[in-house]
C-alpha cells in the first residue's frame, strides 16, 4: 500500500541512503554483477588473453578441477573445528553463569587481596632464586585467581575473551613460533612432559605435516597422504579454537542464559532435577534459538576462511593440505592472474554457501521451536 | 545539537590526523632528478650500489622498493599502471612476465647502449634473459650452481675430499662415507652428507627439459624427470643422504643463529652443499662470528685439534655429472627489466647499461654476489678473503661450471614457473608419503599441466592457432 | 558450597591460564636475546629489552650492525589513522542507512533491505578482483583514499545498526515530529543517543576489523610508508623470520593496544554484542 506520505518518504529516504547506498553500488553491489558476469568470461590480466564469453567453460573446467575438490575438502575439514568451538564457549558460559561468589563481596575482597599478597611475595622469592619461568606463571596466576575471585564471571570473561579481541596477524605468527616442530613451546612441552612421566614422545610436526586425524579413512590419495596423526590443519584447527572458544559465541551464550526465565530452574529443583538434567532439559532447549544463529553464521564464516592463515603460516602447504577455496581463489586470481576461474570458484563456493544456509533455515529453525 | 558537535569534533580530529599523514611522508629530495624505482631485495650491498648509480648520472634518482617483490604483486600493479620502473626477476619466471606486458622489450637499445646479450653476457647464459630472440633485461647476477663442501667435517671424519670430475655414482659412494662415519661416531648431533640437492640438481645435470623443440610439454613420461624424481627419493629414503624438507626445516630450527641450511653447513652439520658461491655472503658472515668468538675467548685458532670445532673451511669442484654424459651446469640470472609501462623506461635503460659495466661489477665481485652478468667484468675486484673460504677456489669452479651451461627452453603455450610450481607439489607430496610411486606423480604432474595448458589454448586464440600449426588440429582435439 | 565453589574457581582460572601462556610466551620471547629463544623457559636468564628498540629502529640490529629497514611506527600510525577514519565513515553511513530503513516507512524497503542482506554472503574474494580495478581506474592504488573509502559502507554496519533502532519506540519520533523537527534533527538528537550502544560496538568492531585487516592493504599498497601493522609484520616475517625475538617484539606492540582497548571498552562492547546479537 502506497500513501503519498510514503511516496515522499522516499525522497527523505533516499537521502538518509545515499552515502551508504553510493557506496554499496560501487564497492559491493557492482564488483559482484561483474564478477559474476567475469566468470562466464576470458578474464585475466594478461594481455594475451583477449576478454570473450565462453559460457559455462570456466564452470566445466572447475567440475573437473582435481584440486578445486581437494580445497573443497580442506575447507570441510577445518570446518570440523566449529562444533568443538561451540561446545566449549557453551560449557564456558554454562559454568560462568553459575553463582561464582563467595559469603559476600567482603570475603571475595579478602581472598583477592590475600591471593596478590601471597603472590608477590612467592614471585619475589621465587625471582630471587633465579627461577623466572616459574615466578611468571605463578604471577599470572596470582592475577587471574585475585581477578577472578573479585570480578567473579566479568573477570574470567575477560581473560577468555582477548584471545578473540586480538586475533589477527599478529596472533598467527605468534602461533607459528609455538607450533615450532623443534623449540615451539608446544612441543617442549610435549616432550617434556613426556619425560616426566617417562614416556617416549615424538612429538607431531604441526605445520610442517600432512597428517590429519581423519588421514585414516579411505580417501582419495592426495587429501591426506600423511596418514593418522596431528599436521598442519589440526594446527589450524587448535588455533582457531583457542582464539574463539571465549569469544562472541561465548558472550551471546551467555546473555541467553540470562535470558531464561528463573522459573523453569525452580520448578525443576522442586522435581529434584541433576545439575545435567537442568542443563539437558532447560538450558539447551532454550538455547536453541542462540544455537541456530550461532551455527549459521559460523558455517557462514567457516566456509570463506582459512585465507589469512594459508598466506601467513602455510602458503598454503605442505602439499596443499591447508589450502582452502578462499586461498584458492586468491591464488587463481591473483598469482595465475586468471580472475575468470577466480570468479567461478567464488561463485561455487557462494552457492555453496547459500544452499548450506537455506538448509539450515528450513530444517535447523523448525527443529529449534 | 551535541551530536552535531560530537561530530564536528571527530572530524576535526581526523582532518588533524590528516594533515599528520600528509607530511609524515619519507622526504624525497629530488631537486630536478629523475626518479627511478628499483624493485629488487633487500640485499646489504645495494646501498653501495644505489649510490655509484647515481654517482654515474647526476640527473636520475635511483631509490630501492624492497616490499612489492613477486610476480603477482609486480604483474598487478604494473599492467594497472602503478609499477616500479625497473624489476628483479629469476630467469625462470621471464615468461610470465613477457606473457604479461609488463617487461620491455630492449633488445634494439641493447644494441646501442652495449650491453647486449651477444657481446656483454656469458656465451651460455643469454637465454635467462632473452625470449625468440628478443632480450628483456640484463642480470644482476648470474652463474651455475657448485659443489661446495665443508673440510671440517671431512677432516673430521678422515675421508678424501671431493675431487675432480665427480660422477653421481662416486659422489653416493663419497657420501655413504661420510653417512656410515657418522653412525659410527655417535656423539654429537648427526651430520648429514648433503643439502640443496634436490630433484632439479638431478634434473639440471641431465639436461632436462620440460618442453620439446616445439613447446608440447614433456612431463608424464620424460625419462629425465623419472630419473630426476627417483634420485630425489632414494637420497632421503634410501640412503639417507640428506634430510627431507620437513626435517631439514627442524633442524634450522636448532643451533644459535640457525636459518636456512647454508648455516647448518656453517655449523658443521651437513659435508656438501649443491648452491651458488653467492652463499659466500652467509658463510662469510658465520665464519666472522665464529673467529670473533675464539679471539674473544683468547683461543688460537691453529690450537684447536678437533676439525668440527674449528672455524668454516670451504672447498668447490664442479657438480656431479651422469656417467657417459658430459657434465652440464644450469645457468640462472636474477634479472633486472624495466617495467614496459613505465613513462621513464627510456630513462631506466641506463641502469641496465651500468649492470653490464665495471663500477657494478666491481661492486657485485666485492660483495661475493656470484658473477656480474658482464664476463668482462667477471674478476674484477675480486677479494680473495679469509683463505679458509677459498673464494677464489669458488669463483673459479663456477666460471668453469659456466662454460657447460645451458637453460631449459621456454614453451609459448604454458609457463616454465607453472611447471615448476606443479613439479613442486608433488615433490611435496613424495616427501609426506614415500611410498608412492614416481610415475604416478609424474602422471598425476601431466595432468594437470595438460589442463593448464588447454585452458592456455582456449583462452588465447593466437595460441590456439599457433599450436594447431605445430601440432596439427588432430592434437589440439586430442587434448 | 564453599567447596563446589573453589573447584569451580580452580577449573575456570586453569582455563583462563591455557588461554593467556600464549601471550606470556610472546611477551616473555620478546624480550630475550637471540641464543635464548630455543630455550624452554618463558623469562630469559639475560633479558635484553632493547629488542623493542631495535624493531623500533632506536638502535642496530647486533647481527648486522644495521638499523633494520623497516618503519614500524609509520605502520602503526597507518593502521590508526586509517582504522580512525573508516570507523567514522562507517559508523555515519551505517546509522544514516539504518535510518532509513528502521525508521522511515517508504515502498520497497524491505526488498532493498534483503538485498543489502544477501550481499553478507557472498565470500569476499568475489569483490575484491574487481574493486582492485576499480581503486587503478580511480587512481586510488597504494593511497590512505584507497584503504578507507572501500571499507567506509558495510551492509552489517547497516544490518547492525537496523537491529537496534528498530527497537526505539515509535513515541520518540513522534513527539519530535510535534515538537517540529525535522528528519535530520530526530535522527542526529534523538535515534543517534538512543542507539548509542550499538553505535559504539559497531565502532569498536569496525576499528578493530581495520586495524586488523590484512588483505586488502596486502594487495593495495606499495610503499613501505604507506603499510599497516598486519602487512609489515608479514614483510618483518619475510626479512626477518629467524629472529624470533623481534617478530615476537613487533607483536607484541601489535597486541598491546588491543588488550588496553578491550579492558577499557569491554562493558560496552559486550553489551553491544549481546543486544545486537549478531557476530562480529
Amino acid at each position: 500500500m502506497t500513501t503519498p506520505a510514503h511516496r515522499r518518504n522516499i525522497f527523505i529516504a533516499l537521502l538518509f541512503l545515499a552515502p551508504n547506498l553510493a557506496g554499496f553500488l560501487v564497492f559491493t553491489l557492482g564488483p559482484i554483477i561483474i564478477s559474476l558476469l567475469g566468470s562466464f568470461t576470458t578474464w585475466s590480466l594478461r594481455p594475451s588473453v583477449p576478454l570473450k564469453f565462453i559460457g559455462l567453460q570456466n564452470y566445466i573446467d572447475l567440475f573437473f578441477d582435481p584440486n578445486f575438490y581437494f580445497y573443497f575438502y580442506n575447507t570441510l575439514y577445518l570446518l570440523l573445528a566449529m562444533p568443538i568451538g561451540i561446545a566449549g564457549s557453551l560449557a564456558l558460559a554454562v559454568f560462568l553463569s553459575q553463582k561464582l561468589d563467595f559469603r559476600g563481596p567482603r570475603a571475595a575482597q579478602r581472598l583477592a587481596i590475600g591471593t596478590v599478597i601471597f603472590t608477590v611475595i612467592l614471585c619475589i622469592l621465587l625471582a630471587l632464586t633465579g627461577s623466572g619461568t616459574m615466578a611468571l606463571i605463578l604471577g599470572a596466576l596470582g592475577l587471574i585467581t585475585a581477578v577472578g575471585v573479585y570480578f567473579g564471571s566479568i573477570g574470567y570473561r575477560t581473560f577468555y575473551y582477548l584471545p578473540h579481541f586480538t586475533a589477527g596477524a599478529g596472533t598467527i605468527l605468534l602461533w607459528m613460533q609455538l607450533y615450532n616442530p623443534n623449540f615451539g613451546l608446544i612441543n617442549q612441552s610435549l616432550v617434556a612432559f613426556g619425560n616426566l612421566v617417562g614416556w617416549q614422545i615424538d612429538p607431531p610436526g604441526w605445520l610442517t605435516s600432512t597428517k590429519s586425524l581423519l588421514g585414516f579413512l579411505p580417501f582419495p590419495e592426495h587429501f591426506n597422504n600423511g596418514g593418522f596423526g596431528l599436521g598442519a590443519r589440526e594446527a589450524i584447527m587448535i588455533m582457531g579454537i583457542w582464539g574463539s572458544v571465549g569469544g562472541n559465541t561465548m558472550v551471546l551464550y551467555l546473555a541467553g542464559i540470562s535470558n531464561i526465565p528463573p522459573e523453569l530452574y525452580e520448578a525443576s529443583d522442586i522435581d529434584g532435577a541433576s545439575g545435567w538434567q537442568r542443563f539437558r532439559f532447560i538450558t539447551f532447549p532454550q538455547l536453541a534459538p542462540t544455537t541456530f544463529f550461532i551455527v549459521v553464521m559460523g558455517i557462514i564464516g567457516g566456509l570463506q576462511g582459512g585465507f589469512e592463515q594459508a598466506r601467513l603460516m602455510t602458503e598454503g602447504g605442505p602439499a596443499g593440505t591447508t589450502t582452502t577455496l578462499s586461498y584458492y581463489i586468491y591464488t587463481q586470481g591473483f598469482e595465475r592472474l586468471d580472475l575468470g576461474y577466480g570468479a567461478a570458484v567464488s561463485w561455487v563456493l557462494f552457492i555453496i554457501i547459500m544452499a548450506v544456509t537455506l538448509f539450515n533455515w528450513k530444517y535447523g529453525n523448525t527443529a529449534s521451536e | 545539537m551535541t551530536t552535531s558537535k560530537l561530530l564536528l569534533i571527530v572530524f576535526a580530529a581526523l582532518i588533524a590526523l590528516s594533515g599528520l599523514a600528509a607530511i609524515w611522508r619519507p622526504d624525497q629530495k629530488l631537486d630536478g632528478k629523475t626518479p627511478l624505482v628499483w624493485v629488487s631485495d633487500n640485499n646489504p650491498a645495494r646501498t653501495a650500489q644505489i649510490e655509484a648509480f647515481n654517482e654515474l648520472h647526476p640527473n636520475l634518482q635511483l631509490s630501492l622498493d624492497y616490499g612489492s617483490s613477486g610476480a603477482q604483486k609486480i604483474i598487478l600493479q604494473s599492467a594497472s599502471g602503478v609499477g616500479p620502473d625497473i624489476f628483479d626477476f629469476g630467469s625462470e619466471d621471464i615468461g610470465t612476465y613477457v606473457e604479461a606486458g609488463v617487461v620491455w622489450d630492449v633488445t634494439e637499445a641493447a644494441a646501442k647502449m652495449g650491453f647486449s646479450a651477444e657481446k656483454s653476457g656469458w656465451p651460455n647464459g643469454s637465454m635467462t634473459y632473452t625470449q625468440e630472440g628478443r632480450q628483456y633485461g640484463f642480470p644482476c647476477n648470474t652463474g651455475s650452481s657448485i659443489l661446495i663442501y665443508n673440510k671440517n667435517v671431512f677432516d673430521h671424519f678422515g675421508i678424501p675430499y671431493p675431487s675432480g670430475l665427480m660422477t653421481w655414482d662416486a659422489l653416493v659412494e663419497l657420501a655413504q662415507k661420510v653417512n656410515s662415519a657418522t653412525t659410527e661416531k655417535s656423539e654429537g648431533p648427526a651430520i648429514f652428507a648433503c643439502t640443496g640437492f634436490d630433484w632439479r640438481t638431478f634434473f639440471d645435470t641431465l639436461g632436462g627439459e620440460f618442453f620439446d623443440e616445439k613447446g608440447a610439454l614433456r612431463i608424464a613420461n620424460s625419462p629425465d624427470l623419472m630419473t630426476a624424481f627417483q634420485m630425489h627419493h632414494d637420497f632421503i629414503y634410501k640412503h639417507r643422504l640428506m634430510p627431507s624438507t620437513v626435517e631439514a626445516k627442524q633442524m634450522s630450527g636448532q643451533g644459535g643463529w640457525g636459518s636456512g641450511n647454508l648455516n647448518q653447513v656453517a655449523a658443521n652439520r651437513y659435508a656438501m652443499v649443491v648452491t651458488g658461491h653467492w652463499s659466500l655472503i652467509a658463510f662469510g658472515r658465520a665464519y666472522q662470528k665464529q673467529v670473533e668468538n675464539f679471539e674473544r675467548q683468547g683461543i688460537k685458532i691453529e690450537d684447536i685439534k678437533n676439525p668440527l670445532e674449528r672455524p668454516l673451511r670451504l672447498g668447490a669442484v664442479l657438480v656431479p655429472h651422469f656417467a657417459g654424459k658430459p657434465p652440464i651446469n644450469r645457468v640462472g640470472s636474477r634479472v633486472a627489466g624495466i617495467n614496459a609501462k613505465s613513462p621513464r623506461r627510456e630513462e631506466a635503460l641506463a641502469f641496465l647499461q651500468y649492470l653490464a659495466g665495471p663500477v657494478y661489477s666491481k661492486l657485485l665481485n666485492e660483495s661475493a654476489d656470484w658473477l656480474p652478468g658482464n664476463p668482462e667484468f667477471a674478476n674484477l675486484g675480486v677479494d680473495p678473503g679469509p683463505p679458509d673460504l677459498a673464494r677464489l677456489e669458488l669463483q673459479k669452479t663456477t666460471e668453469i661450471a659456466m662454460a657447460s651451461g645451458y637453460a631449459p627452453r621456454d614453451s609459448p603455450f604454458i609457463l616454465s614457473s607453472d611447471v615448476i610450481r606443479v613439479l613442486r607439489a608433488q615433490i611435496s607430496r613424495m616427501e609426506s608419503d614415500p611410498n608412492l610411486p614416481v610415475d604416478a606423480l609424474l602422471q598425476t604432474a601431466g595432468d594437470e599441466l595438460q589442463t593448464l595448458l588447454r585452458r592456455n589454448l582456449e583462452r588465447s586464440p593466437d595460441l590456439k592457432k599457433l599450436y594447431i600449426e605445430r601440432f596439427g588440429e588432430a592434437a589440439y582435439k586430442a587434448l | 558450597m564453599e567447596i563446589r565453589s573453589l573447584l569451580k574457581h580452580a577449573g575456570l582460572i586453569l582455563i583462563a591460564i591455557t588461554m593467556t601462556v600464549p601471550f606470556l610466551w610472546m611477551l616473555g620471547t620478546s624480550i630475550k636475546p637471540h641464543h635464548e629463544v630455543e630455550e624452554m623457559s618463558l623469562v630469559p636468564t639475560n633479558p635484553q629489552p632493547e629488542n623493542y628498540a631495535i624493531v623500533l629502529r632506536q638502535k642496530p640490529d647486533p647481527y648486522t650492525g644495521k638499523y633494520l629497514d623497516l618503519d614500524f611506527p609509520k605502520w602503526y600510525f597507518n593502521s590508526i589513522f586509517i582504522a580512525s577514519w573508516v570507523t567514522v565513515l562507517q559508523v555515519l553511513t551505517s546509522s544514516l542507512a539504518a535510518y532509513a530503513f528502521a525508521r522511515l516507512q517508504w515502498p520497497g524497503r524491505d526488498k532493498v533491505f534483503l538485498l543489502y542482506l544477501g550481499t553478507m554472503m557472498i565470500p569476499g574474494m568475489v569483490t575484491m578482483l574487481p574493486n582492485y580495478q576499480i581503486m587503478v581506474g580511480l587512481n586510488f592504488v597504494n593511497t590512505y583514499q584507497g584503504l578507507i573509502i572501500p571499507a567506509a559502507f558495510s551492509a552489517f554496519g547497516t544490518f547492525l545498526l537496523r537491529q537496534f533502532m528498530i527497537g526505539i519506540p515509535r513515541s520518540y519520533d513522534e513527539a519530535a515530529e510535534i515538537d517540529g523537527a525535522t528528519h535530520l534533527q530526530t535522527f542526529l538528537d534523538v535515534i543517534l543517543p538512543m542507539a548509542r550502544p550499538g553505535l559504539i560496538a559497531l565502532g569498536i568492531f569496525t576499528f578493530l576489523g581495520n586495524f586488523q585487516s590484512f588483505f586488502w592493504p596486502l594487495v593495495m599498497v606499495k610503499d613501505d610508508a604507506m603499510r599497516t601493522i598486519p602487512v609489515g609484520l608479514l614483510s618483518f616475517q619475510g626479512q626477518y623470520g629467524q629472529q624470533t625475538e623481534l617478530i615476537m617484539a613487533a607483536t607484541v606492540m601489535n597486541v598491546v593496544p588491543l588488550i588496553i582497548l578491550f579492558v577499557v571498552m569491554q562493558k560496552q562492547l559486550i553489551s553491544g554484542i549481546q543486544l545486537g546479537g549478531v557476530k562480529g
